[in-house]
């Protein structure tokens, strides 16, 4: 039997199993694609250094192999029998699904997160109008190496709207994701760095430059790369005949509504809880919170720490997170699982 | 979750016959054909039950949006309309205008959340005129009625919105005007956030909606804006802002659902070239009212429609959709009378 | 009083120790949320009326609690009521209700 069953091989899951190896438990990754690497894989570049992602997930892959840590692929985790503890899950191949389950003495739970779906946000016009992109999307132009308009011409302007899905009673998401605010200083970066002569213009809330390092990201794409950040969030969007995009909003700084026509526009997706976590939460009588993201039995001392003895949570899956926090993060629950199999 | 989910699948519930109409007070001098043709296609083409009821009157709406009348004034009139509708034996009330449909349907949501006043107005109504009434079974919008039906009218028509030069598609700029879903998202088609209900009309009889960036913004109309001419600038504005955005669109005409947006859209076009010497759209674009489209679909005669009306020439339209017109009869009034002609500008076909 | 022909100037701080906080939170009955207003602006970049007249809701409302009381009711006035600010406002702030409340309470 496995020491640790993980949920999810994105960064915390990887760093979770790696971790565990470490302290001679025996884990197993769960893994609903067919690679590792989870939403990171997807990205092009980090922030603050701007180095690459994949690079990263390279580095931690190369681990797993050498600890001979077990994964398994296409498996979608759908419930967790609380008191055997084991989950059950979908082998999905092709068109064959196949459902199993899986027993060990513990459980994390790395499922970390699904960007918010830009459609529900209607007057953002997300695959309504053309060049309206997510900041996911951008990730996947950048690894491309591709930034072109539906049209396929090189977009001269740029308005990041940040926001989208975060911080919005109108769609039911209170919560901040934390990491957008300096995906769109990265991003507005790299097109800056990209694109010659591209004006481009964040319109925020406020800037939460809370990771170290952010701050001074954050300048430098004012003073060197002259990204204009404009305090207002975006009211709505529409598009005009030559295709581009038309956006509406108040210059709060100024009193003043504002109207700005760009080439393309990018959606700074929030955080909003995976898929499945609600049919795990359910059958495991794991708490939610609103977000759908699961709720620790404490913010401070307990954050990897489930109200069910065995299972426990690390990464995005538990609150909106950076890189460095998640496999940190991560880090600290194989740690609180080495203890908990101990004093059984 | 908020409220303002999802409309754009959003139908509203409007009856299949038997309708008490009520006229605008201001269609029947600027779109003077547009009510009779209604009648004509409800009753005529369609074979629908409707009452045209000489004894009904003004809803009041001008009055009280133009704060002269107090509430209960307006309540008490609309209260005598249903009652005449009640008495002539009809259920189910249709309004010409969509100010008026906006007052029916703020008058009955206040009877619904504070009966004491339906009770209050009752009396009121009693008093003064010994008459009661029945709440309709259905209230609905002229273009609701249109919009139901629309693909009857599709059968039975002779003219497509199609340009008989080229076959493409006619395309339609649609104004919903805000006092049919804005006060009560849930009494329009779609709501105010994905208005269906002349885009489905435009669509079904073969054209196509522009969808420009200022497709949702107000005509400027308003009542507070219009009746005080130093206020006009305001309305004017407006409209202009509408107009600079759709022009590069290149629209063959305009559908608007309001009296008050199809009378200014298109008197504001001459006003605007006559101020700032701007024309939108090659010749200005025609503006013209949901019954003025159905009957050109159902071949009616344009001048029978009261297009002659108009302050933009509507011409252009015509001749794109292959339609027979007479000039010669076109300021001719029903006897022959000839009723003068209007000032030559540039919206005029020709000068 | 003697003309000097100068006089002394009135500040222009908002002098928090002399507002009355009484209207404010007479206003924030008219909808709670009011009071967790991000001034994010999307109100008023939605607003018909901001279009050719200087009114602002965001500003019109953040003034009333700093206790600028002074033009808050002329300004509710320029609102039509249209009611697109509540769509797009994310807190969800009935803004219709505040500008009705403003209009009663000052």
């Amino acid at each position: 039997m496995y020491d640790i069953i993980i949920i999810g091989g994105g960064v915390a899951g990887m760093q979770a199993a790696i971790a565990a190896k470490k302290l001679n438990l025996e884990p197993i990754i769960l893994e609903k694609e067919n690679k590792l690497g989870g939403k990171v894989a997807h990205k092009y570049s980090l922030f603050p250094t701007f180095s690459s992602a994949e690079q990263l997930i390279d580095r931690l892959e190369a681990q797993i192999i050498e600890n001979k840590i077990d994964v398994r692929y296409h498996c979608e985790v759908v419930s967790i029998h609380k008191e055997e503890l084991s989950v059950g899950y979908t082998l999905n191949v092709g068109d064959i699904k196949k459902v199993d389950n899986l027993q060990a003495r513990s459980i994390l739970i790395t499922t970390g997160y699904e960007p918010f779906d830009a459609r529900i946000k209607q007057e953002y016009g997300y695959q309504v109008y053309d060049n309206i992109y997510t900041s996911m999307d951008l990730e996947a132009m950048m690894k491309k190496g591709l930034i072109l308009t539906k049209e396929g011409n090189t977009p001269e302007s740029i308005a990041f709207i940040h926001c989208v899905g975060s911080r919005d009673s109108q769609i039911g998401n209170e919560h901040c994701s934390r990491v957008c605010c300096v995906t769109g200083v990265k991003q507005a970066t790299e097109l800056c760095q990209m694109i010659k002569g591209a004006r481009v213009y964040n319109f925020y809330m406020d800037m939460r430059m809370f990771g170290s390092g952010y701050e001074e990201m954050y300048k430098e794409a004012q003073q060197n790369y002259q990204v204009r950040f404009i305090r207002g969030r975006v009211s709505e969007l529409s598009q005009t005949i030559d295709h581009k995009v038309r956006l509406k909003a108040e210059d709060t700084l100024i009193s003043k509504p504002i109207a700005i026509t760009v080439d393309m526009v990018i959606l700074l997706v929030g955080m909003c809880g995976a898929v499945n976590n609600e049919s795990i939460g359910e059958s495991a009588g794991l708490e939610l919170r609103e977000n759908g993201l699961f709720k620790p039995v404490n913010a401070f001392d307990s954050t990897t720490k489930s109200t069910v003895n065995g299972i426990f949570y690390a990464g995005c899956a538990e609150s909106p997170k950076n890189i460095s926090e998640s496999m940190n993060q991560a880090s600290q629950a194989i740690l609180n699982i080495s203890t908990y199999l101990e004093s059984k | 979750m908020s409220i303002y989910s999802n409309w754009s699948s959003y139908q509203k519930e409007i009856a299949e016959d038997k309708f008490y109409y009520a006229r605008s007070c201001i269609r029947q001098n600027f779109f003077p054909g547009s009510e009779k043709a209604f009648l004509n296609i409800l009753s005529k083409n369609l074979g629908k039950d409707i009452l045209d009821d000489p004894l009904h009157t003004s809803c009041s709406g001008i009055a009280y949006h133009a704060d002269i009348l107090p509430f209960e004034t307006t309540m008490t009139m609309v209260a005598r309309q249903f009652a005449m509708m009640t008495e002539a034996g009809y259920e189910n009330f249709v309004s010409s205008c969509i100010t008026s449909f906006g007052i029916y349907s703020e008058v009955l949501e206040t009877w619904h959340h504070f009966p004491e006043k339906e009770a209050q107005i009752r009396e009121m109504l009693y008093k003064a005129t010994k008459r009661e009434f029945k709440i309709p079974q259905n209230v609905a919008h002229t273009s609701d009625i249109i919009f139901k039906f629309r693909e009857g009218i599709r059968e039975k028509g002779v003219n497509k919105l199609v340009n008989i030069h080229t076959g493409e598609p006619l395309k339609g700029v649609e104004h919903i005007g805000c006092h049919y879903a804005k006060v009560f998202p849930s009494k329009g088609i779609g709501g105010s956030e994905f208005p269906y209900v002349l885009a489905g009309m435009i669509e079904a009889w073969g054209g196509t909606v522009v969808d420009y960036p200022e497709r949702r913004h107000c005509c400027g109309f308003g009542f507070r804006n219009y009746l005080v001419k130093a206020n006009r600038g305001y309305s004017v504005s407006n409209t202009k802002r509408k107009l600079e955005s759709m022009a590069p669109f290149q629209p063959d005409f305009i559908l608007a659902n309001c009296p008050g947006c199809s009378m200014f859209i298109d008197k504001w076009q001459y006003t605007l070239k006559q101020m700032d010497g701007v024309v939108y759209g090659q010749k200005a674009i025609p503006v013209l009212t949901y019954e003025e489209l159905a009957g050109l679909v159902l071949g009616y005669d344009p001048w029978e429609l009261g297009m002659q009306m108009h302050e933009v020439d509507v011409e252009p339209l015509l001749d794109k959709m292959g339609i027979k017109y007479d000039s010669s009869k076109k300021y001719e009034g029903v006897n022959g009378k000839k009723i003068g002609q209007p000032q030559r500008w540039e919206g005029c076909g020709k000068l | 009083m003697v003309d000097f022909g100068f006089s002394s100037y009135k500040s222009r701080f908002i002098d928090l120790d002399k507002v009355d906080t009484k209207l404010p939170t007479e206003l924030f009955k008219e909808d709670e949320i009011l009071r967790a207003c991000i001034g994010c602006g999307g109100c008023s970049g939605a607003c018909t009326a901001a279009q050719f007249t200087n009114f602002n809701f965001r500003l019109l409302h953040t003034l009333i609690r700093r206790g600028e009381y002074k033009e808050a009711k002329q300004e509710a006035e320029k609102c039509m009521l249209c009611g697109k600010c509540y769509m797009t406002c994310p807190r969800g702030i009935n803004t219709r209700k505040i500008i009705q409340g403003i209009k009663r309470i000052f």
